[in-house]
């Protein structure tokens, strides 16, 4: 039983911590501006693309650290672009741009890269098989889960520590005081797109090594399923946004392990379904109420 | 006391730990004008969100028209939390007191008779739309208009609740008539608060005391027996303020309403009101006739302040 | 007074739809040499997409409720539509993976076959309103969870709603029914329809479409369209005003989906296939955007969107995704011509508006210390650059028009979106209806009266 168990298990394992580093992007981004960014998912796919035409040319040693600045740029760019301009609207209007960013970022992809899906480079080392407890997979997935605890570690280390940390959390707690208070929220907002960006990117090298294909549209799942992780772990909190990533890749992969792989989009759903109408705030979220 | 319109027994409204409402009690008897005072946050708008139905208040009991429209007790977190007085009133683990069982059994069947749910943990908590509907509507502090509508609509559209038409007849225009005589009604309105030049403008691009007088037309708009203004004065300039006591004057006297206000502007409320409470952290620290009020030493300490070495 | 106007307006109404019908009617009519064929499928598969914008706008921009499940309610109603009227001969060969699968009856053939055309009509009205019914249906189930939520918690629910219902279409033991992921096809289309030797192809469409729009239109003028509105203004004041949320929210969501399980099916009849994986987020998201393009709130917007979100989708901007050579040197001055000016308006308009803020053209006042304008140094410089290479286009021979190839038409609409969205936030009609305008003029015309 168990090991018939094990393989879905390890690769739910990974594939929730890659989850997990794209959902830090939403959580963050939401906890400042309340904002779903619905070109996060999109930004993970460029990175995937980035990384293709980029190993191509170029040796590993400088097509990763390039691959990420990239995904870096582009984020803080849509930021600037198409989120900035929009910040005493509503934020219906602010969505909306999300979703029209999504859909440019989408249609620029298949422009570029004529619609096909292209070929992920093979990291060495990372993506040699291993044997583990008789199954074998690929090394990626073990280092996923300790990869993403790492940077998530750090991550709590430098909201809880720094002063950019601080100035974060202060935003997040209240946009318009903190800015009374003189922290520079426009700066503060940016650092908080690299710093999901950055993720994502490292996030999109550990999710393509395992699935090897990149097309335009192939990030919009897994971002909408990382959002629902954030939302599961209680939008706005890291640590939240992590367990939820590890709990549905895990779910996620089971349920394609009894069978069901139609359903394990829909599974995803259904659970953030249930747990906003069983608990709106997510596992580790607070909840906020309107004065009258 | 069967004239008692509004009935408010033991109200503890607590956030968290904080007790914004701390056992509040009061009556507004048919065709009064109450006030409502007190310095900033003693919880005058949560006592009224209590009564409107925005919140469910922690402990307590609301009635109107002699029915209990709101009761709850202390449950779930706030078990724990709660620091208010009686938080077994209103459950099933509350008894009457008395020497013998027989006096006991009557006072138990007089409690009954006043509440029907007493001695158990029934809870009344209605949405706020549901209390309008019984006849009580409210203005608010930081004014609520619908900002997208003209004047007309916005009273038009408090007329919604009191419709006969269904979606199907509303929308097949087979509800004519009542439509019409809601508009017949909402020109009488305008009327009655002088904005009817103005019924084609937004809502929002009028001056900010026709705003005030147009949201009390709207409150007004939903047939209520009771109005709660919440400092309809707030904002207005001392002439304004005279007509406006003129007009909530005669909406008592020409609609024959009762009316409940919380309102800072003391010659206003010492002018109209027939009784006033004063509430200060949440407590009730005075009641009585405007000139009672006036005198007593504890709303003078709690308005300016006691010197600490006194 | 306002009786008589009502009147007024109901024949104008009536008037003007007989019109734009027996136009459309002509148009279905005349050779095609005359009409292009696309102009017949750009209005056919406007109308539809102009009603899905509406019920997507009776929700979004009248309720004020954000809600992306378009896509699966559609999906519903052209999936009712479809299973219900695939003709009992074909049922086989279209569910040829599912050994007697089908419904061994269709409601369009048997009513076609007892009273011809009357028969096919009624049947298919009823399916389409079975259609809507079941996406009501649905709604009904799903707002009841999720309608309590707040605005983007409401879309993503939604949103995770539609890819529920796809995955449950999509899924194999449904498959007798739903024929699994497999094509829908050889069910009762728009060119079933004719009266006499004359085609009805198009005017189908717009006769549904168009009745269903004046129903939302009615609704939205009705006390419960004033209601919904009351609610996107204030949800707080219209509580308090006695409007039961919950029940307001959730009617307004049946009716959104009934009309998008409507529009479905329409959509189902103008492709004659229906297949589950095309109704995805991304079919969801164009509909948004035609709302946004028309103008959140408006009935005239989103109709008018629609149609030009089609024609150019479709057909207006199909040329941007054929690689072009243009070798004749008088269409390549042409084009050159029409470039330049394009790229001198879009200059002569940002001139005009930095004037309008007091701007000077390279220098503005920063704190007293006068400072490059550089947003205006890269735009004239960008102007710069394309007015050269309009030049040297011209000049060089046989040169490919650049950037033209496939995928470019969305590129450029994606774009012109986000234009739309950041600059132009009001959209076509912001929230203003055709048939208000005359009156608003009037209003302010007469302030303006009595203010003197």
């Amino acid at each position: 039983m168990f090991d018939k168990i094990l393989p879905y298990l390890l690769a739910g394992i990974s594939v929730g911590g890659q989850y997990a580093l794209i959902s830090i992007g939403y959580t963050m981004v939401y906890g400042i501006l309340r904002l779903i960014n619905f070109a996060h998912g999109d930004i993970f796919t460029v990175a995937g693309f980035a990384m293709v035409y980029a190993a191509a040319t170029l040796p590993l040693s400088v097509s990763i650290p390039l691959t990420i600045v990239l995904t870096v740029i582009l984020g803080v760019l849509v930021e600037k672009v198409a989120y900035r301009p929009l910040r005493s609207a509503p934020r219906m209007s602010v969505m909306i741009s999300a979703i029209g960013m999504s859909y440019l970022l989408q249609n620029s992809m298949w422009y570029l890269t004529g619609g096909l899906a292209k070929q992920y480079p093979v990291l060495p080392w990372v993506s040699d098989r291993v044997n583990v407890a008789g199954t074998t997979t690929s090394r990626v997935t073990i280092i996923t889960p300790f990869l993403t605890l790492l940077l998530v570690a750090g991550l709590v280390l430098l909201i809880k520590r720094t002063k950019i940390g601080m100035a974060m959390r202060a935003a997040s707690r209240d946009f318009e005081t903190a800015q009374l208070m003189g922290i520079k929220i426009n700066n503060v907002i940016s650092f908080t797109f690299v710093v999901g960006s950055l993720l994502a990117a490292v996030g999109s090298m550990l999710y393509f090594s395992n699935y090897a294909t990149v097309t335009p549209t192939v990030g919009a799942m897994p971002g909408l399923k990382a959002f629902v992780a954030a939302v599961f772990g209680g939008i706005g909190s890291v640590p939240g946004a992590v367990v939820g990533g590890f709990i549905i890749g895990i779910c996620e992969s089971l349920i394609k392990g009894a069978g069901l792989t139609t359903f394990s989009d829909a599974f995803t759903f259904a659970l953030l379904i249930v747990i906003l109408a069983v608990k709106p705030t997510g596992l580790f979220g607070e909840n906020l109420t309107e004065k009258v | 006391m069967s004239e008692n319109v509004l009935r408010v027994e033991n109200a503890t409204m607590q956030f968290g730990g904080v007790v914004a409402v701390d056992n509040l009690n009061l009556e507004i008897n048919e065709g009064e004008i109450v006030s409502l005072i007190g310095p900033n946050g003693a919880g005058k708008t949560t006592a009224f969100n209590v009564i409107t139905g925005v919140y469910a208040p922690s402990n307590g009991r609301v009635e109107f028209c002699g029915e209990t429209i709101v009761r709850n007790h202390p449950q779930g977190k706030m078990k724990k939390l709660y620091k208010g007085q009686n938080p077994k009133l209103y459950t099933s683990a509350f008894r009457m007191q008395a020497e013998d069982a027989e006096e006991k059994a009557a006072l138990e069947d007089a409690e009954k008779e006043r509440d029907p749910a007493a001695f158990t943990d029934k809870v009344l908590s209605p949405t706020p739309d549901l209390i309008t509907k019984l006849g009580m509507a409210r203005t608010f502090q930081n004014i609520r208009l619908w900002k997208s509508q003209t004047v007309f609509d916005n009273i038009l559209i408090a007329k919604h609740l009191r419709r006969t038409s269904n979606l199907f007849s509303a929308t097949f225009r087979l509800n004519r008539r009542e439509e019409a005589a809601q508009r017949a009604d909402v020109e009488r309105l305008l009327e009655i608060v002088g904005l009817s030049e103005a019924k084609d403008e937004l809502a929002t691009s009028l001056p900010y005391g026709k705003q005030r007088r147009l949201e009390i037309a709207r409150a007004l708009a939903t047939e209520p027996k009771l109005l709660l203004l919440d400092e309809p004065a707030a904002g207005m300039n001392p002439q304004e303020t005279n007509d406006l006591t003129d007009f909530i004057g005669r909406i008592r006297s020409d609609l024959g309403l009762t009316v409940f206000l919380i309102e800072h502007h003391m010659d206003l409320v010492m002018d109209i009101s027939d009784r006033i409470y004063v509430l200060d952290f949440g407590g009730l620290i005075a009641k009585g006739t405007p000139a009672e009020v006036q005198n007593n030493q504890r709303v003078i300490d709690a308005y300016l302040g006691v010197a600490e070495d006194a | 007074m306002i009786k008589k106007n009502d009147h007024k307006k109901a024949w104008i109404t009536m008037v003007i739809a007989v019109a734009v019908l027996a136009l459309v009617g002509l148009l279905d009519n005349l050779p095609s040499t005359i009409v292009p064929s696309m102009l017949l499928t750009v209005l056919q598969k406007g109308a539809i997409y102009a009603l899905v914008a509406v019920s997507m706008n009776l929700l979004n921009g009248f309720t004020g409720l954000f809600s992306l499940g378009q896509a699966g309610f559609m999906l519903l109603g052209a999936y009712t539509y479809a299973v219900l009227t695939v003709p009992v001969e074909r049922q086989a060969s279209v569910y040829q993976r599912y050994k007697g699968g089908g419904l061994g009856f269709s409601v369009t053939q048997s009513l076609g076959n007892s009273m011809g055309q009357f028969g096919l009509l009624l049947g298919v009205v009823a399916c389409l309103i079975l259609a809507g019914c079941v996406a009501g249906l649905f709604a009904w189930l799903i707002g009841l969870p999720v309608l309590k939520l707040k605005s983007d918690y409401l879309a993503i629910a939604t949103l995770g709603f539609a890819e529920i219902i796809r995955a449950v279409v999509m899924y194999e033991k449904l498959g007798p029914v739903t024929n699994g992921s497999n094509l829908l096809y050889g069910f009762t289309s728009f060119t079933d329809f004719h009266l006499g030797s004359l085609k009805l192809t198009t005017v189908m469409p717009f006769l549904f479409a168009g009745l269903c729009i004046l129903v939302v239109v009615l609704l939205i003028n009705s006390t419960y369209g004033r209601a919904f509105k009351a609610i996107r203004d204030d949800e707080v004041a219209a509580e308090a005003m006695g409007i039961n949320l919950a029940k307001h929210k959730r009617m307004s969501f049946i009716i959104s989906s009934f009309f998008a399980g409507i529009s479905g099916a329409l959509l189902a009849m103008f492709q004659a296939s229906v297949q589950a994986s095309a109704f995805k987020a991304a079919m969801t998201y164009e509909i948004l955007l035609i709302v946004v393009i028309g103008g959140i709130g408006s009935i005239t917007g989103s109709v008018i969107a629609a149609f030009l979100f089609v024609g150019c989708s479709e057909w207006w901007l199909r040329f941007l995704d054929n690689e072009t050579i243009l070798g004749n040197f008088g269409v390549k001055v042409k084009f050159a011509v029409v470039f330049g000016a394009v790229i001198a308006a879009v200059v002569a308009f940002g001139m005009l508006r930095m004037k309008r803020k007091g701007k000077k053209l390279l220098t503005h006042a920063v704190q007293g210390q006068p400072a490059v304008n550089w947003r205006a140094v890269l735009g004239l410089a960008v102007a710069a650059i394309a007015l050269v290479w309009d030049i040297w286009f011209v000049i060089s021979p046989n040169l490919k028009l650049p950037l033209l190839r496939q995928g470019f038409r969305m590129v450029v609409f994606s774009v012109v979106i986000m234009i739309v969205v950041l600059f132009f936030r009001e959209g076509i009609m912001g929230d203003r209806e055709f048939w208000d305008m005359g009156r608003r003029k009037r209003a302010a015309a007469k302030k303006a009266g009595a203010s003197e």
